[in-house]
């Protein structure tokens, strides 16, 4: 026997600003992020367009004595989990400690704080590291102060199959959760990758825009880094019906799939493979689908493959989709990507609009779906779709519908 | 860096235990310290030891001789470390 999950509390911190209300906000008003950022690091520099999170100040969430430990992007994690939580009704002491799960993703861990210590290490070639560096850098540090913070006992990881690691993450809390393992989960991912290191490794693999991020747009020229944080709480139906909790979404489905082709270069069967597969779990024709929020990076290959999947997933219905990706305005915030987006997501399903893909510039030969351009759309959302695809073919499909039917 | 006062030393080490836990800053710190009446996990210990050889430019983990309860023992072993180093020769 399986049961009902739904989507009972959401979270974020993003480069839109703190918290869900400023994401919607930033995506509704197609207000970007995105900015030129200027790096400095061991008296390098480099400038690029990025989508950092400003205007987050960590002593008004933490103590002083707290953030010695704590990378950025831990701190995302909590900030958006405790908005969720708060969100779900739910407060510290009131998750059934042993039967709620966290599940996170992160790509990179501390990025920062690993660039700094590599700076010490090889640039003043000081052989010692501060003892914090392993606590504080692992991809699990998040999932680690998540669990204390709301004293969850339960099942705790982190997945970390980069930008499609959170994606991932809300599909294993999901179907922990579907088959009995626990009642609740903590689910989402996190990232703070605006660190120089992280820019030219990129720049290097020729994926960084040097303009802005224009998804499915002609003349678009790449990806541009974000950071942040979203979260999801996660629950059984029947437990969040007990307690008379708002639903967003119940999650029906989920897939997943690698393109076993190539570490960088997708291919359209990986990720329609997952869509198919998410949709036989939630037991809907493609034609039920109403809106996909992207992965949308804005590199030539990922939305032209990314529209070829689009096609080969829905056929004629692939027309009557709206696609858009809200990278555009919060950057791509690799393992964190997932969160956010489907909290962008499911406050498309509750307003009956979907946000836009902004810096679009016009049509694409290769990308001719209604991607939402440049102005948010409003329109009857009931079921939508996450998809999130990571170097290495690997991809991750979420099915979200509002309403919880009987 | 050699031959410091006690009184610098000490301000070293609560220099260094104030990074580790910022708010230390708003109590009193003195030669008779216990570190075990400071609320520092094990790790945060660790810390303070990497902050203060940091600052003396001594190593103390690599000779075990972080074994000291209160800031005057840790001042002595720093002491003894820095003295040591003046007193090898310079190649």
């Amino acid at each position: 026997m399986t049961r009902r999950v739904v989507v009972t509390g959401i979270g974020c911190v993003s480069s839109l600003g703190v918290g869900t209300s400023a994401l919607w906000e930033g995506l509704v008003r197609a207000r970007t992020a995105i900015t030129p950022t200027r790096l400095v690091q061991a008296g390098l520099e480099v400038t690029l367009p990025a989508a950092p999170v400003t205007g987050f100040v960590p002593l008004d969430h933490f103590t002083a004595d707290e953030l010695p430990m704590r990378d950025a992007f831990a701190q995302y994690a909590v900030v958006a989990a405790r908005e969720a939580m708060r969100d779900a009704g739910l407060g510290r002491g009131e998750t059934i400690p042993g039967d709620t799960a966290v599940v996170l993703g992160s790509g990179g861990g501390g990025e920062h704080t690993r660039e700094e210590a590599a700076v010490r290490l090889f640039g003043e070639r000081k052989l010692r590291c501060s003892p914090m560096l392993v606590p504080k850098t692992n991809n699990q540090a998040a999932v680690g102060f998540v669990s204390m913070e709301f004293q969850v006992t339960g099942p705790s990881f982190v997945i970390s199959t980069g930008c499609a690691a959170a994606t991932h993450a809300i599909a294993q809390a999901f179907h922990m959760i579907r088959h009995g393992v626990v009642r609740r989960a903590i689910t989402g991912g996190s990232e703070a990758p605006v660190a120089l290191s992280v820019f030219q490794a990129f720049d290097a693999a020729r994926v960084l825009s040097h303009t802005t991020c224009r998804p499915f747009s002609r003349e678009r020229d790449g990806m541009v880094i974000g950071e942040g944080g979203g979260i999801l709480v996660l629950e059984e139906l029947e437990s969040a019906r007990k307690r008379g909790a708002f639903i967003y979404a119940e999650v029906l489905g989920a897939g997943m799939s690698a393109d076993a082709s190539s570490s960088v270069y997708p291919r359209e069967q990986g990720p329609a493979q997952a869509i198919a597969m998410a949709l036989r779990e939630a037991r809907l024709n493609a034609d039920q689908i109403d809106y996909i929020n992207a992965h949308g990076t804005g590199t030539q290959v990922n939305d032209r493959v990314e529209t070829m999947a689009i096609k080969l997933a829905f056929g004629e219905h692939a027309r009557e989709l709206t696609v858009s990706s809200t990278k555009s305005l919060h950057g791509h915030t690799f393992g964190g990507a997932g969160g956010i987006e489907t909290v962008a997501t499911l406050l498309a399903l509750k307003h009956g609009v979907a946000p836009p893909t902004v810096n679009y510039l016009g049509p694409d030969a290769d990308c001719d779906l209604d991607y939402a351009p440049n102005d948010p759309k409003p329109r009857r959302i009931d079921v939508a779709l996450k998809q999130s695809f990571a170097f290495g073919g690997l991809n991750a499909v979420l099915v979200l519908r509002r309403d919880v039917v009987q | 860096m050699e031959d410091q006062s006690n009184e610098a030393v000490d301000a070293g080490i609560y220099e260094a235990l104030r990074i580790v836990k910022p708010s230390l800053a708003d109590e009193v710190l003195t030669p008779k310290t216990r570190f075990n009446t400071l609320s520092l996990q094990s790790i945060d210990m660790m810390t303070v030891v990497f902050e203060m050889e940091e600052r003396f430019g001594v190593s103390i983990v690599d000779q075990q001789l972080d074994t000291f309860r209160t800031v005057e023992e840790a001042r002595e072993t720093v002491q003894k470390l820095l003295h040591a180093k003046t007193s090898q020769p310079s190649v």
